[in-house]
């Protein structure tokens, strides 16, 4: 009989194997005897497997001062998001669109509407002092709509009012969230001056893109993206990426979406499912693909991009990325849609064209949707990040959202690699808390995390190689 | 389709581990859950779903909860230990605030 003691796991049956995983992140996949073995404590300390499960942090000979030290600084090297502050301003900086995309979450409005639903200099000023009182050492500030190129004078505005007021000590940096059908050579300029990362959408080849993303007389926007990127790599801009939205038209055809991403040279690609806000919400037949093929496909997406990338053309499926990146490395990556506790306020924060402050993008979607206010902290204009942070809304919104102390959750082999959004929660569910049999995301995530596992331990040389370098890359 | 019963011998499971159980089923619609003197009885009463396949997973989960529970006996302390040294220097929440505002 060994003389160890367990030290905290929890664990979840796979096929014939057990995986073991602990708070700080580290994994282990046992086959049913060792299993049984090792919580038996019948492994002697001298065999290899024990050597595994003492290195990773599942068993010890000595609960020592150094160990509870060494696994507390593992521990709050993965929780690191925590202790920095809000990292990613996202601006609303008008309601207005130049498409009508259906699937929009945004619920924008025409193009020729109201100057109302626009962001004034005024609040924007506003928005942009709170957003420099953020003890982060580095801001994101992230322009969003609508189509935010409608309103280039206050984007021009906040940007070089930010960077006047900037302390020299922070570092700030800038994207625009485009559909780009309007780009000018005037946005151009603008954008290469300043640096500025442009995000943009595309949803594959001409017929599927043009499926969903329309104008508003309902002409497909494939052409003028198309044009407008051509354009832009033309006349400089190299900061550009491409999110994909996968939605019914398009994902049956995720090769076809994948090889259109090649063609253009990008260098990653964001298998990411409907936000099922706005415009998703009431087209939700239209639009809408189930968890299940939303996993085949995505699966099957992957296994494409991973040969791909063995016939030696470089293309990062993201999602995985940052999940392998949450399994195979000791940091947090402020990816905040899946943390615990939720990244929403604590890593990234949303204004609203009138000042409104919301905890997330998703939120302020909800809120334009059905005027919810359980989400919304403050208003610019009479409030400040402390009245915002330090109220029994914020609490209980991040208290619900630490997923270690929810039921499901709290003995989930991946939870420390995953998180819930509470603002999904609420809009799906009617609860902030995640119902595990309700929650559709929880389901897809623990379907994903298991195919990734199988990956990580193929036998698939390239295939190893290639998932460690999406995890560990900068 | 009738009621089905699942029964749990005390003797070997605790109702919090059946709860638990329960609680991740996501195929299970409606069930009730009571004791016996002896016993613990999970009755499904949705008439619609097959009940062998929900039992069978049923029995397995509770199985691999119940040695969750006694694996939390067995480390929950250090468990708590670990996580409380981890977030020591923030859990005074005031003086964190109290110097300099920090949020």
């Amino acid at each position: 009989m060994s003389n160890y003691s367990l030290l905290p796991f929890n664990f979840e049956k796979t096929d014939s194997n057990y995986l073991l995983t602990n708070d700080i992140g580290e994994y282990l996949l046992l086959s049913e005897l060792d299993f049984k073995r090792f919580i038996e404590k019948k492994i002697t300390t001298d065999e290899n497997l024990y050597l595994d499960l003492e290195s990773r942090f599942f068993a010890t000979q000595e609960i020592s001062q150094q160990l509870v030290n060494h696994y507390a600084t593992r521990y709050r090297t993965k929780k690191r998001f925590v202790y920095d502050s809000t990292f990613l301003h996202m601006i609303v900086v008008t309601h207005r669109c130049n498409q009508n995309c259906l699937y929009c979450h945004a619920s924008a409005a025409k193009e020729d509407a109201v100057e109302e639903l626009d962001l004034s200099i005024e609040t924007a000023e506003r928005i942009v002092d709170s957003i420099l009182s953020t003890p982060s050492k580095h801001l994101k500030i992230e322009f969003q709509g609508g189509e935010p190129l409608l309103n280039l004078d206050v984007i021009k505005h906040i940007v070089l009012y930010a960077k006047e007021h900037c302390s020299n000590d922070k570092k700030l940096d800038f994207v625009i969230c485009s559909n780009l059908i309007a780009l000018t050579n005037d946005h151009i300029d603008f954008i290469l001056e300043h640096q500025i990362d442009v995000s943009t959408s595309l949803d594959g080849t001409q017929p599927l893109h043009d499926s969903c993303r329309k104008k508003h007389d309902g002409t497909g926007t494939y052409a003028a993206v198309s044009a407008s990127l051509n354009k832009a790599k033309e006349l400089g801009i190299s900061n550009i990426s491409a999110l994909l939205t996968v939605h019914k038209k398009n994902i049956f055809s995720l090769q076809d979406v994948i090889n259109e991403y090649v063609s253009r040279d990008f260098k990653s690609i964001f298998i990411r499912g409907l936000n099922p806000y706005g415009n998703a919400k009431s087209n939700y037949d239209e639009v809408a693909c189930n968890n299940d093929e939303f996993f085949n496909c995505y699966i099957a997406a992957l296994d494409y991009i991973i040969e791909i990338n063995r016939k030696g053309i470089d293309l990062v499926e993201e999602f995985t990325a940052i999940l392998l990146s949450r399994i195979l490395s000791p940091f947090a990556n402020g990816f905040v849609d899946i943390q615990s506790p939720t990244g929403g306020a604590i890593c990234g924060m949303m204004y609203e064209t009138n000042g409104d402050v919301f905890v997330s993008d998703e939120a302020r979607m909800l809120h334009r949707m059905i005027k919810n206010t359980n989400f919304l902290l403050g208003n610019v204009s009479n409030s400040s990040r402390y009245d915002w942070f330090f109220t029994e809304k914020m609490k209980s919104y991040l208290e619900c959202s630490v997923i270690e102390s929810l039921p499901g959750c709290a003995w989930c082999a991946f939870a420390p690699y995953c998180g819930t959004d509470p603002v999904r929660n609420y809009f799906e569910t009617g609860n902030t808390i995640s119902i595990k049999t309700l929650d559709k995301q929880c389901q897809l995530n623990k379907r994903i995390f298991i195919h990734l596992f199988k990956l990580l331990h193929s036998s698939d040389s390239f295939t190893q190689r290639l998932l460690w370098s999406w995890a560990t890359r900068g | 389709m009738a009621e089905t019963q699942i029964c749990f011998d005390k003797a070997s499971f605790t109702l919090l581990a059946i709860q638990r159980a329960v609680y991740d089923t996501k195929e299970v619609v409606g069930c009730a859950i009571s004791q016996s003197e002896e016993q613990i009885i999970i009755t499904l009463n949705d008439e619609n779903q097959k009940h062998e396949d929900i039992e069978k997973k049923l029995r397995a989960s509770t199985l691999d909860h119940q040695l969750r529970l006694s694996l939390e006996k067995d480390f929950g302390t250090i468990r708590t230990a670990l996580v409380s040294k981890a977030i020591e220097s923030s859990v005074d929440l005031n003086a964190l605030t109290n110097e300099g505002r920090r949020v």
